[in-house]
């Protein structure tokens, strides 16, 4: 087996459109005012690879990491039973959520809310630190967090669609009640940055300019 | 049944046979799938295309089920609560008004997007570009709309939001008595349908299909 590296799109000077998966001719060279190539199927503007995606990304990820500080410092929610106040942040709640015996709430709470947006920002950023070292081998297994990444980043909404529905359904005055704290705009606002973020990053950037390892399975 | 087949020599008559991997960008020659089948990329393993049978009619089926259910799910109260005597009804919109209501409008609007006005725009979308393709209607429209059920389809979290439901249920269970009422079960099949949609949907079918309507 040589090491041949493979064809890619870019190489024969076609980009593949985003939208439709059409396979269309593309140039980068400049061209003239007011024109720009778009599929000849769907109509969307087509590009080698997505625009400026390590600085967005970086952009979006350091956002967001700025963001988790108060999302975690202040109170996301606090319960009121019996006229006493409980304020909590996500981590206390969770706890405290694991201690009164809900185990599996606690649990999937804590993979949603502490785990998956940890995993999210750490992931793409080992993704953009490889990509900008230039880094070629075990892409195969960056492929796989860059997929990991993608799937999961919507369920760290589940805590807020929780609170929604806790909010709607414990509204007892004083007997019990739920007011929610300024931690949940910042919450919310990590999960659609770290979402972003995703959607910027370029995965074909990972085997860019690289010569292939020998190819398996020919 | 899985195809991996790679290019090694390329000229010029086989271009429209072959297509890239969206993710690593690598030229794959186009094979005939078998129904059911996919083709993955010999490289990374992203699915390039697939065949699903009955795709048109399968997604139609779901959507227009899908868009029956919305209307219990979101009008109907979800989950009612007895604490002692005193009964709380909660809709999905219940919910976003008191959050609205408590301040955090930012979340709010989040929720509202995720868990109703975007799953009813992608229903109604998608309803709408499936019925023209399986009545062979021909709208250059079409193929903006499913530009933009592609762009969107990614904040639509049904499926995060009923588990949240049941969550919130485990919770409460311990304090009051909670009872599942029609639109909760209205919700679980309108994210059902939901999931099946997105399983059932053939996008290079109907992408192929708009291209030739317009055309014509």
């Amino acid at each position: 087996m040589t090491e041949t590296r493979q064809l890619t799109a870019r190489d024969i000077g076609y980009a593949l459109c985003h939208s439709c998966h059409l396979l269309n001719p593309y140039t980068d060279r400049p061209l003239p005012k007011g024109y720009k190539l778009i599929c000849c199927r769907c109509g969307a503007p087509l590009k080698f690879r997505k625009t400026r995606s390590v600085g967005r990304t970086w952009a979006l990820l350091v956002a967001s990491m700025i963001l988790l500080a108060p999302a975690n410092y202040y109170t996301v929610m606090t319960v009121v039973e019996l006229g006493y106040a409980q304020p909590d942040t996500i981590i206390s709640g969770t706890l405290r959520l694991y201690h009164s015996g809900f185990v599996l709430i606690a649990v999937l709470i804590f993979i949603a809310s502490v785990l998956v947006p940890f995993f999210k920002i750490t992931g793409l950023m080992y993704l953009l630190y490889s990509v900008q070292r230039g880094k070629v081998r075990r892409v195969a297994h960056r492929i796989l967090v860059y997929r990991i990444v993608r799937v999961i980043g919507r369920w760290s909404m589940l805590d807020m669609f929780v609170m929604s529905i806790l909010l709607a359904m414990v509204q007892f005055g004083k007997l019990a009640n739920v007011e929610p704290g300024p931690a949940a705009t910042y919450f919310t606002l990590v999960v659609v940055l770290t979402m972003f973020a995703a959607e910027t990053f370029d995965p074909r950037l990972m085997w860019m300019e690289q010569p292939e390892r020998g190819v398996e399975n020919e | 049944m899985e195809i991996k087949s790679q290019l090694h020599s390329l000229s010029a008559e086989s271009l429209h046979q072959i297509t890239a991997c969206p993710d690593c960008d690598l030229l794959v020659r186009k094979q005939p799938l078998k129904v059911g089948g996919k083709a993955k990329c010999p490289r990374c393993g992203c699915v390039l295309y697939t065949n699903k049978p009955n795709s048109v009619d399968r997604s139609l089926a779901f959507s227009i089920s899908g868009l029956i259910l919305f209307v219990p799910a979101n009008v109907y109260p979800l989950l009612s609560l007895d604490f002692s005597g005193r009964v709380q009804h909660g809709t999905v919109m219940s919910g976003i008004i008191e959050m609205y209501q408590a301040g955090i409008s930012g979340v709010a609007t989040l929720v509202l997007f995720c868990a109703v006005i975007i799953p009813l725009v992608k229903l109604v979308v998608i309803t709408f570009i499936l019925g023209c393709v399986r009545l062979s209607v021909k709208l250059k429209s079409l193929i903006l709309l499913f530009r933009f059920y592609r762009a969107i389809s990614v904040w639509g979290m049904l499926e995060i939001f009923l588990l949240a439901i049941l969550l919130s249920c485990l919770k409460l269970i311990d304090d009051a008595d909670v009872i599942f009422r029609g639109g909760f079960f209205a919700f679980s099949g309108l994210m059902a349908c939901a999931v099946m949609i997105s399983a059932t949907l053939d996008e290079g079918y109907i992408w192929r299909h708009l291209d030739r309507s317009f055309y014509d």
